[in-house]
């Protein structure tokens, strides 16, 4: 009997200490966020936030954005909730658009916000809008259906499969700005245009180091991130071949890339070998792609390139003493000993360190040899 | 064998030589029963008798045939016939099929109002009991509760005779034992123990017949009764003893070692032990195919899950955990809870109430007054509720979905309305947290029930590699057809 009641207490204790309860919403009350854009404040404040949120259906439906200044989360939401008269849900929050402006002065405080914040656990997306204000990709127009904070996100993701944007979210971010290498990843948009004319597009990828924005990394340059960290597969490139003057169409079909790390004369030396295989598309002239020397021209083309993509990578590492490439995963890891030692200079360690970039590629045609040979004839 | 039921401590009178003090008896017991018909005979010799029976319980023209003119058409003496005792009468005189002398009077009155004819002569302390046993019946009927669109279509009736000679048609065997015994102080109730000697374990056998015999209440009136009196745990919400209207599923629960227990005045025969994997068991999976067969059993596990926990889960998402729900999907809700006043909790709560009454209303009514109910119901909720704000569509959705569910296991549906109340009500208060809790709870009470001893989540819990072919999936009906016995 004294077990029943004992299981009894703990079971009430545990549904109570649950809180569920207290955090009861009603679906009328709360106000749908699909994306948050974060602009510096004005007048003292740290923030201007502004949220596109789901309109009532009394409203004739669709997505209105309001926007407050604030220097924490909670003002900001308190804001938009005096405004909209409905509490701003950020569990479907979508995206977090952060302005340049502000990412060079605290990106940092943005992402702590939202990681803290239990509705969404930290798996939106997260971007920085170059240029322009962040509000404004909020009521970018894009001609579909869904929300501007959707077409934000679909085009991110459409990005980081297809091309050099690296696949990212609030919680990668903060995990990299908490390592020794104290660095981050974020994309980067830019709107050009105004207007109806206006064109949202993916133009680099940000390297946030400590708290703020250091850098933006080049197209080519992300690239050769992705060639290091392994996640080409499923993208596409074009590749000039000088033996046959022609550009190739290529989708990267499995990638690998396989890092060593190791102390030379006290330096640090990291081995990069990247395998790969694709698979061609299209080509701009008439070239056999199925006879041999061909074939060997494309494959060292596309060797050179890759390498030539990740050393421009290293180099912009190189030049910032930002671990974007995560290298300090790969050799503290194994050496945890020497951790102290590079705690406040693992930047320093890697702009003297010394790289060695070593490709090999080989094709991979789909369906059967016969078909591949009435397709390249 | 069974014992016959205990006096009441009513009756306590003698059968007497003296024909008039047992008619005097008689008047006495059955004082003001109109029903009952005290026939007195004198033969051409003027020697006495009394022929009394239950009017409407009887065949008439039996009693007439084969009782009154044999009595009154005989000479004991110009026959040259001196009978010692009534077993003379029996064998040489009357010509009913089944007679039995009976010294007790008690037990005479007992029969007469079971449908027999008992006959006082004058001159003998005993009186014979005829079987003469013949009332208005609905004949066999289609079952209502378990309906099937292949294998037979007849159903138990509420004759225990007639309902025990379907199961004997079915299993033609000497095993089938039938054992009877009446229960009810008042009522007399004839209850039959059937089983399949060599397939059922002896220890249930006994079992069940302590339990029956155990019995000590005034009045029986349905095989529920029963139910209630002898199984394990009469306070939980599920049902541990099965209840069956179709003689070819009893038959084979008996050939898996099951016992039958049939009550006279019901068509619902009980088996004893039902397992927790029966009640996604219909007799159609073993005439259709297995694959089909294993389909439809996934599906209403299916839905029975879905039937107790949907209305939870909907109360707590929509309520707690919206960041759960597909965006496009949490849009729609909004947009249809827009402008209704009530909690979603309040609204699901509503809905099942709404339901259970519903259903209540059609059951209980006319068949030509239920479908005009039904309209109303449906048109009242579905459409003026809606329109009007007072409940919100998606409400409406769910609880449909939670009706249609739990109309394909109709078996569980007295456990599934309680489990459902029970789960929206944690739902309600504390999140998919509370219905976590709310399951392990209802498992873990699963877990500890037993039917007449044996585990009630078998062969699930303990596992019981033999019994799986036939639980939730089965195997080939090969397999299935070649074991008897209940594991």
């Amino acid at each position: 009997m004294k077990q029943r009641r004992l299981i009894c207490l703990l079971l009430a204790c545990s549904l109570l200490l649950s809180g569920c309860v207290y955090n009861a919403n009603r679906l009328a009350d709360i106000g749908i966020v699909k994306g948050v854009a974060f602009d510096t404040g004005e007048n003292g404040e740290k923030y201007n936030m502004t949220a596109c949120m789901l309109r009532s259906a009394e409203d004739d439906g669709g997505y209105i954005n309001y926007s407050a200044m604030g220097s924490t989360l909670a003002e900001l939401r308190a804001g938009i909730s005096n405004m909209s008269e409905r509490s701003p849900f950020l569990g479907q929050n979508d995206i977090i658009a952060v302005s340049e402006e502000l990412a060079k002065k605290d990106f940092a405080g943005v992402v702590q916000a939202f990681f803290a914040s239990q509705e969404k656990y930290g798996t939106e997306q997260i971007a920085i809008i170059e240029g322009a204000s962040a509000a404004d990709v909020l009521s970018y127009e894009n001609g579909f259906s869904q929300p501007p904070p959707v077409s934000l996100l679909l085009l991110i993701k459409n990005a980081a499969t297809h091309s050099f944007a690296v696949k990212t979210n609030v919680k990668n971010v903060q995990n990299g700005l908490k390592g020794i290498g104290n660095t981050a990843l974020v994309p980067v948009c830019r709107l050009e245009g105004e207007g109806e004319d206006a064109r949202l597009t993916v133009s680099g990828m940000g390297v946030v180091k400590g708290k703020v924005l250091t850098g933006i990394l080049q197209p080519e340059e992300a690239m050769g991130v992705k060639w290091i960290s392994g996640d080409m597969e499923d993208t596409f490139h074009t590749i000039y071949v000088p033996e046959l003057q022609e550009d190739f169409g290529v989708e990267i079909v499995e990638a690998e890339t396989n890092v060593t790390a190791e102390k030379k004369d006290g330096k640090l030396h990291f081995s990069i070998a990247i395998q790969f295989y694709f698979s061609i598309s299209e080509q701009s002239g008439s070239a056999n792609t199925l006879a041999e020397q061909n074939q060997a021209y494309i494959l060292k083309a596309a060797e050179a390139r890759a390498e030539e993509q990740a050393m421009m990578a290293i180099d912009k590492m190189k030049e910032w003493k930002a671990d974007f490439l995560n290298l300090a995963a790969i050799y503290l890891n194994r050496h945890p000993e020497e951790i102290e030692a590079y705690q406040d200079s693992w930047g320093d360690a890697l702009a003297e360190g010394t790289y060695s970039v070593d490709a090999k590629s080989a094709l991979r045609f789909q369906g059967t040899p016969e078909k591949s040979e009435y397709l390249w004839e | 064998m069974f014992r016959n039921s205990r006096n009441d401590g009513e009756i306590t009178k003698t059968i007497h030589k003296n024909i008039e003090k047992n008619y005097q008896q008689l008047m006495e017991t059955f004082e003001n029963c109109f029903d009952i018909v005290k026939r007195r005979l004198t033969n051409i010799e003027g020697r006495k008798v009394i022929v009394t029976f239950s009017d409407g319980l009887v065949t008439k023209d039996s009693i007439a045939e084969n009782v009154i003119r044999p009595f009154l058409g005989f000479s004991f003496d110009k026959e040259g016939f001196s009978p010692r005792n009534l077993e003379d009468l029996k064998e040489k005189l009357l010509t009913a099929v089944d007679i039995k002398p009976e010294a007790d009077f008690q037990k005479a009155v007992t029969k007469c109002l079971s449908g027999d004819t008992v006959v006082f002569v004058d001159g003998y302390d005993q009186a014979l009991i005829i079987q003469t046993r013949g009332w208005p019946n609905r004949g066999i009927p289609k079952p209502d509760t378990q309906q099937a669109v292949r294998g037979p279509k007849e159903g138990f009736t509420e004759t225990l005779l007639f309902n025990v000679a379907l199961l004997r048609r079915k299993i033609r065997s000497p095993k089938l034992k039938t054992e009877i015994l009446q229960k009810g102080n008042l009522t007399q109730t004839d209850i039959c123990m059937v089983y399949l000697e060599g397939a059922v374990q002896e220890e249930l056998v006994e079992k069940v017949r302590k339990r029956l015999q155990d019995i000590d209440v005034e009045y029986i009136l349905e095989s529920g009764h029963i139910e209630q009196l002898i199984e394990d745990n009469p306070r939980t919400v599920f049902s541990t003893i099965g209840n069956n209207e179709k003689p070819d599923i009893v038959a084979a629960k008996l050939i898996k070692g099951r016992v039958a227990v049939i009550v006279d005045g019901t068509p619902f025969v009980l088996t004893i032990p039902m397992l927790f994997t029966e009640t996604f068991q219909v007799v159609e999976d073993y005439y259709t195919r297995p694959y089909y067969a294993n389909f439809l059993r996934i599906l209403r596990v299916i839905a029975y899950v879905l039937t107790i926990m949907l209305p939870g889960i909907y109360v707590a998402l929509v309520t707690y955990h919206q960041e759960m729900i597909p965006d496009q999907l949490l849009e729609t809700l909004i947009r249809a809870s827009e402008g209704v006043p009530m909690q979603p909790a309040v609204e699901m709560f509503i809905m099942l109430l709404l339901y259970e009454l519903l259903r209540e209303s059609l059951l209980r009514l006319p068949a030509s007054l239920g479908s005009t109910v039904g309209i109303v119901g449906v048109l009242i909720i579905g459409e003026a509720a809606v329109g009007a704000n007072l409940i919100g569509a998606p409400s409406v959705v769910i609880a449909a979905m939670t009706f249609i569910t739990s109309a394909v296991v109709n078996s569980a549906i007295d456990s599934i309305a309680i489990l459902r109340i029970l789960l929206l009500v944690l739902a309600a208060a504390f999140g998919v947290y509370g219905i976590l809790i709310g399951l392990f709870m209802i498992l873990a009470h699963l877990c500890t029930l037993r039917s007449f001893g044996y585990p009630y989540m078998l062969p699930l819990a303990p596992i019981r590699w033999k019994g799986l072919k036939d639980s939730v999936i089965r195997t080939s009906t090969k397999q299935i057809l070649k074991r008897k016995g209940l594991l």
